[in-house]
């Protein structure tokens, strides 16, 4: 029998969230999941390399322990140390879980799972299904939510869909205790009430704050945004990944997996600047292979960050790039690598068939042309070692917030820390809510009543509002701004400058008009009216976190401070709004209680 | 100047009201995809008679054709329109004017954008998962040790790993072993490499409507065949060696009146399947496993 008189709410259906309500589910209580697509579609379906764990099926002698020191260091040390500890040690056992829920793993000739290399490790520690594997993940947590979705198993709560609903708010008690959200109904533009005990918000990255990145078109980070504006905190912001290998597009840049490189795949650019000849012609000689060079140690499989950054050095500070522009070659043909075409479409076929469908030339016979793109946020909501954010009740847990990965996240790891941050998150909100002296149950109507009208100002706002000014070109604009001056590459100049312009669409966003006037079925136009406000102020808060640190860390490159400065910055940006919403930056101390703080060098074993 | 494409969308406000065309003019680049197109109409929603409109409603997320959202009707043809180049389309029709559509066998939400839960609760009719008996145990077991080197010794905290409850420090063999909370079950069974990459190409299907979409028995938004992908899911886990366990029950939910005994045997579905899947291979295998179950599944019981 569920247990009566509470509930808990997910917000979000992708690994992270499916896997927290899941857990709930598993200890009787019934869940509300809110999603604004079907959960079969969330962004984790785009991940393709694999999952780490320290498994060591192809007995190389991989350990827990190092897994764990590649996670750390691979973060330059700004990972709080107790719960990537934790992950990594129930890596294995999640990797056990998706077998069991039929998750189709590549295989070894033995029927084993088989395993590859990625970046910033020396061990084969990555499982995989093709280049597909967030799919194939996804798919089976999804399989898992229809079977709790159906019912009648015994002792289990029962899972509710709300696909095509929107996260607007938390709803907040008198003591700042959460008792429930306002969400919008896609399909009738209506806001609604809904009440629980527990929320968690395991709402993505905030990728399309930077407008063009490998993310999916819905990742506003607007759960972050909307506790951002409720008095919670965002930590680490300044810390996203940029992802060595996309290819260069106008509607989006799509990932190509770093396992093209866990494979055998080379990155390389012509040594002569005015060498026009095609690149599969080009002899080995003639080609400058920087990564392996630089970086004899790892070579193309150093971390992204140190990838990102010396693509950008051969591209912008050296004039090195392909004709000049900001491109370089990805190469996996069989010339390069000695990888078999047959080989490389059975082991890679989703990567390979995307970039023929887009760039119209098959990689096996062409050396891919790439550059890095934004790709993952390490920084996200604030949240304790419960996972719980500063108001009681909210929690967070996947790319939502920021526990893991510190300055840069190794490849791999994200699918492992989405699953285990749902696999964690869920019995701490079970534990908490059996904790509570009193349940939603008890709340004054007025509770939520408030929360609910508060909302509906806001879009009442938007609704009678008849400026000039378009929402969906401030967001263009937010996202070519952050892109120039928040990107690979930062200096004070550019940060200050970003601050200032952002300010002024924030001034514009006053002034919006809508041109979409049907405000009872699906409208993209309202529904990004209320994400923008949120957005832009992340992007201040996270531009702001850029400017006050003054040091280079993991991804976080600044060309007036190049050296990492433990004794001023070993520290957790934590992020707040004041009342005139203007980004206030504090820090905290990182929790550094098994890894001693120590240099990065990939040009050496560590 | 630079050329324009025009676009002759089929625009619905919901599914009650009538549909209409409206025609936009996009200006043409070497990238220009669908959704591209889509984009600068939502920003800009002028038609090319010059009269404002509103931004057209479509459904997408991905845009590297992986979650199956923003499959449309595109000049006649089903398939996802992030993956539908414009240059690509001109070479191959000559023409600059495309349409889009909506699909037309499942109830239009708005303009683009159609509900394909028919499909979700197929999955939940042939019980397209494997039964699993829960996540994790929970018990106390030791995970692998390491062994430090001089170097590594010089890095670790000793003392923190010394006073942790979740680490064990061996001053003897200077080896660090972990305890294990989240201890698990076992691994599936071991299964051949042939029968996972077979039910990997299965598990690509990304329930985008193509298959439906194309099935000439599948005639109006209402009708109740389940189609070729749901089919083919359950024959995705009857090959999974735990999946099996719920084999019969799969094979009487496709026994049904909307099930298998629907199939016309047009062969559609695999011709327009975005991700190659088998579809027909996969129907020809469940008929197999159903007309078995029939005829012997009493045998079982």
């Amino acid at each position: 029998m569920a247990k009566k008189g509470t509930k808990a709410i997910v917000v979000g259906g992708g690994l992270a969230g499916a896997m927290a309500a899941i857990k709930i589910c598993e200890a009787g209580y019934d869940v509300d999941l809110v999603a604004l697509l079907p959960v079969k579609r969330a962004h984790s379906v785009c991940a393709q390399g694999g999952i780490n764990a320290a498994l060591d099926t192809l007995g190389e002698g991989d350990s827990i322990w190092e897994h764990f020191d590649d996670t750390i260091y691979g973060g330059d040390f700004l990972a709080n140390q107790e719960l990537p500890w934790k992950m990594v040690k129930a890596a294995p056992g999640i990797i056990a879980m998706y077998d069991r829920m039929g998750v189709p793993f590549t295989r070894t000739s033995e029927g084993r799972l088989d395993a590859r290399r990625f970046g910033g490790t020396k061990k084969r520690r990555t499982y995989f299904s093709g280049a597909s594997t967030g799919q194939q993940l996804e798919y089976a947590l999804d399989e898992q939510l229809r079977r709790l979705e159906a019912g009648n198993i015994f002792g289990y709560g029962k899972l509710t869909k709300y696909e095509y609903h929107d996260f607007q708010s938390a709803i907040l008690d008198d003591n700042q205790v959460a008792r429930g959200i306002v969400v919008m109904n896609l399909r009738t533009m209506k806001l609604q009430v809904m009440k629980a005990d527990a929320v968690v918000l395991a709402t993505g990255g905030p990728g399309m704050i930077w407008g063009k990145s490998t993310n999916s078109i819905e990742n506003h980070g607007t759960g972050a945004g909307a506790i951002l504006a409720q008095g919670g905190h965002y930590a680490n912001g300044e810390f996203v990944q940029i992802h060595p290998t996309t290819m260069p597009g106008t509607d989006k840049l799509r990932l190509m997996s770093e396992s093209a490189r866990g494979e055998g795949g080379r990155v390389w650019v012509p040594k002569d600047k005015n060498d026009k000849r095609p690149p599969e012609t080009i002899p080995e000689k003639d080609r400058f292979y920087f990564l392996e060079e630089w970086f004899p140690a790892y070579g193309n499989l150093v971390p992204r960050d140190v990838a990102s950054q010396n693509i950008y050095k051969i591209c912008v500070n050296m004039g090195m790039g392909i004709n000049g522009e900001n491109k370089v070659y990805l190469d996996l043909t069989e010339q390069a690598t000695g990888i078999p075409e047959k080989r490389l479409r059975y082991r890679l076929g989703a990567i390979v068939e995307i970039y023929e469908k887009f760039a119209g030339s098959n990689p096996a016979k062409k050396p891919m042309i790439i550059y890095p793109g934004i790709h993952y946020s390490m920084g996200g909501m604030w949240i304790d070692s419960n996972h719980m954010t500063a108001l009681p009740g909210v929690f967070a847990a996947g790319e939502a917030e920021y526990q893991y990965h510190g300055a840069n996240r190794l490849g791999a790891n994200s699918l492992l820390s989405a699953t285990w941050a749902g696999l964690y998150t869920g019995p701490k909100m079970v534990e908490y809510i059996e904790g509570l002296s009193s349940h939603y149950t008890e709340t004054p109507d007025a509770v939520f009543k408030n929360e609910l009208k508060r909302v509906e100002a806001i879009y009442d706002g938007f609704k009678k509002s008849d400026g000039r000014e378009n929402v969906f070109q401030i967001f263009d604009e937010m996202g070519e701004l952050m892109s120039k001056y928040v990107h690979i590459s930062r200096n004070e100049e550019g940060l200050t400058k970003v601050g200032e312009e952002l300010q002024k669409l924030q001034d514009r966003y006053h002034k919006i008009g809508l041109n979409d006037t049907k405000f009872d079925n699906y409208n993209l136009e309202l529904q990004m009216a209320y994400h923008l406000g949120l957005m832009l102020n992340m992007a201040r808060v996270i531009a702001e976190g850029a400017r006050q640190r003054k040091e280079s860390r993991g991804a976080h490159l600044r060309t007036d401070y190049t050296e990492r400065n433990d004794e001023k910055f070993l520290k957790t940006t934590k992020a707040h709004l004041d009342k005139d919403n203007n980004p206030v930056i504090e820090y905290e101390d990182v929790d550094v209680k098994y890894l001693k703080p120590r240099l990065r060098n990939y040009s050496k074993n560590k | 100047m630079a050329d324009n494409i025009r676009f002759k969308i089929k625009r619905q406000l919901s599914e009650k009201d009538n549909s209409y065309w409206e025609e936009f003019d996009v200006e043409y680049y070497e990238t220009l995809n669908v959704i591209s197109a889509l984009l600068h109409i939502q920003k800009n929603p002028k038609m090319a008679n010059g009269k404002m409109t509103t931004p057209v409603n479509w459904e997408s997320s991905c845009l590297e054709e992986v979650c199956g959202s923003c499959t449309m009707i595109i000049n006649g043809k089903v398939r996802q329109a992030c993956s539908a180049l414009i240059k690509y389309i001109i070479e191959e029709t000559g023409s600059k004017t495309i349409t889009l559509e909506p699909l037309s066998k499942f109830p239009v939400i708005r303009d683009l954008q159609v509900d394909r839960q028919r499909m979700f609760d197929g999955l939940k009719q042939v019980k397209a998962w494997t039964p699993l008996d829960g996540i994790f145990q929970h018990q106390e077991v030791q995970i692998s040790a390491k062994q430090l080197t001089e170097h590594e010794l010089e890095q670790v905290k000793l003392d923190a790993i010394i006073a942790s409850d979740e680490l064990i420090y061996d001053e003897t063999t200077k080896t660090i072993t972990g305890i294990g909370t989240y201890q698990n079950r076992d691994l599936a069974p071991q299964q051949s490499p042939k029968n996972s990459d077979m039910r990997y190409t299965l598990s690509e299907c990304m329930t985008c409507g193509c298959c439906i979409e194309a099935c000439p028995n599948v005639e109006k938004a209402d009708d109740a065949f389940v189609g070729a992908a749901i089919i083919s899911q359950a024959r995705y886990f009857n090959a999974h060696p735990q999946g099996e366990y719920l084999k019969e029950e799969r094979l009487e939910a496709l026994m049904g009146d909307n099930g298998i005994g629907n199939c016309g045997n047009a062969q559609n579905c695999v011709q327009v399947c975005p991700k190659h899947i088998p579809l027909t291979e996969s129907i020809v295998d469940m008929m197999r496993q159903t007309t078995n179950h029939a005829l012997f599944g009493w045998f079982n019981k």
